[in-house]
């Protein structure tokens, strides 16, 4: 089941809640994206081996379908690399290149497709990345929603009163990009009055104080332990297997 | 107490042009069919954050906060490592090229660093093709018609952001900002 978030009414995020790896620490799903993405170096035998056994747990983790949708949207790069090296170099290139382009592009679909924004922030927040950094990653989320509101706001209105038509061409391309400006412009300034509201109401709830502590804390459970140390082991044999 | 490198506000207006970047690139579609137009919105806006925020590391920040976003959203047909890489290049690149430009009121500056932000994002996607172990002549082939898009939308993108920083300035937009520090 994918969950259409409310983190705005454009490209809503998509969040697979019946996936297994949903309920796993968001830690535990970092360390096994850059794991996974570091296997873009290991030779062609190696590399066949670990796509085999990273899809075998795509499946298992129920994110197979997403997985295919983002290798579907790169078959054509893939064709013509593959094709390319085939003919130019040698079948074993045009295999290895094709496989690592494949895990690079949805090796961290895995991370993002099963954790929420919210989520990510207790993480870095947990990586010892400030507070108050973590905090204004989780704001622009939420904005995302408003300032779209805002901005086709902008934009009816501007196209009312004549201000703006979108680039037809690039007969013109400076006349052109003066005309944007029309948009550019109140959105600069509706994101300003908007950042110094949320400003005012962080301060009247002790934002910056240093008393805080968080709502919500990670805690490593039993199956984040498993799946780390199964996903080292499994790294850690590949890596030991002696090629003849 | 320590004073902070980014003050609250500053923080909260970079997230806004963060959310801002993404919004652009969802909602906002120019009939073109050429590589790298939407980097428009991308330079300009990230080249106006790094003057209404001018420290260092704002356009860096707002790259960032947006390839996150970005990658969160699915957006990107390289997947979500390579969308976060190329957001975040972008500020990077442009926050690099500023720190030597200096003005980003400044046309040609603007334009400049408009470049260098859009070149660096375009980078990514050539380091992901050697990563990936593809034929370096055969990767730069293929990206080959899609750099002169990249220079030429991100020059156009460091202008409008020139050109929104002048009307800003004109409207009195700076004045206000001084109030709220």
């Amino acid at each position: 089941m994918m969950k259409q978030d409310a983190y705005g009414m454009t490209g809503a995020l998509s969040i697979s809640e019946s996936s297994p790896l949903r309920k796993v620490d968001p830690r535990t799903k970092l360390a096994l994206c850059l794991a996974a993405s570091l296997a873009v170096m290991l030779p062609l035998q190696k590399v066949a081996v670990f796509f085999v056994l990273y899809f075998m747990f795509l499946a298992w983790a129920r994110l197979l379908p997403g997985a295919l949708r983002q290798i579907w949207k790169l078959k054509w790069i893939l064709a013509v690399l593959f094709v390319v090296d085939w003919l130019v170099v040698s079948p074993e290139l045009a295999v290895v290149v094709t496989l690592r382009l494949v895990i690079v592009a949805g090796v961290f679909a895995m991370f993002f497709s099963t954790t929420t924004p919210s989520e990510l922030c207790l993480a870095l927040v947990w990586m010892r990345v400030p507070y108050r950094y973590a905090f204004s990653l989780g704001l622009s989320f939420q904005a995302v929603g408003h300032i779209n509101s805002e901005w086709r706001k902008i934009l009816e209105a501007q196209k009312a009163r004549g201000a703006f038509s979108a680039p037809s061409g690039w007969r013109y391309p400076v006349e052109q990009v003066k005309n944007l400006v029309s948009l550019t412009v109140p959105a600069v300034v509706l994101a300003a009055k908007r950042a110094w509201s949320m400003t005012e109401a962080a301060y009247a709830r002790g934002f910056e104080s240093p008393n805080r502590r968080p709502y919500k804390a990670l805690l490593m459970s039993r199956a984040d332990w498993f799946i780390v140390s199964g996903a080292a082991f499994i790294f850690i044999l590949i890596l030991s297997w002696r090629l003849p | 107490m320590k004073e902070k490198y980014f003050s609250t506000f500053q923080l909260f207006l970079l997230a806004f042009f963060a959310a801002l970047i993404v919004v652009a690139k969802i909602a906002l579609h120019l009939p073109l069919q050429l590589s790298g137009h939407s980097g428009i919105f991308w330079m300009a806006i990230i080249i106006v954050s790094s003057r209404v925020v001018p420290k260092p590391g704002a356009a860096s920040l707002v790259g960032l906060t947006s390839g996150i976003m970005a990658a969160f959203l699915g957006l990107g047909d390289l997947g979500a490592l390579n969308t976060l890489l190329s957001y975040s290049m972008a500020g990077v690149g442009a926050d690099l090229a500023l720190i030597l430009l200096r003005d980003p009121e400044n046309y040609f500056c603007a334009a400049l660093a408009g470049v260098f932000g859009h070149m660096a994002k375009f980078m990514v996607k050539w380091i992901f093709g050697m990563i990936a172990g593809a034929p370096a002549g055969f990767v730069a082939l293929g990206l080959a018609k899609a750099l002169a898009g990249y220079i030429l939308f991100g020059a156009l993108g460091g202008f409008l952001g020139a050109l929104t920083l002048r009307a800003l300035r004109r409207a009195g937009f700076f004045t206000y900002l001084m109030e709220k520090k």
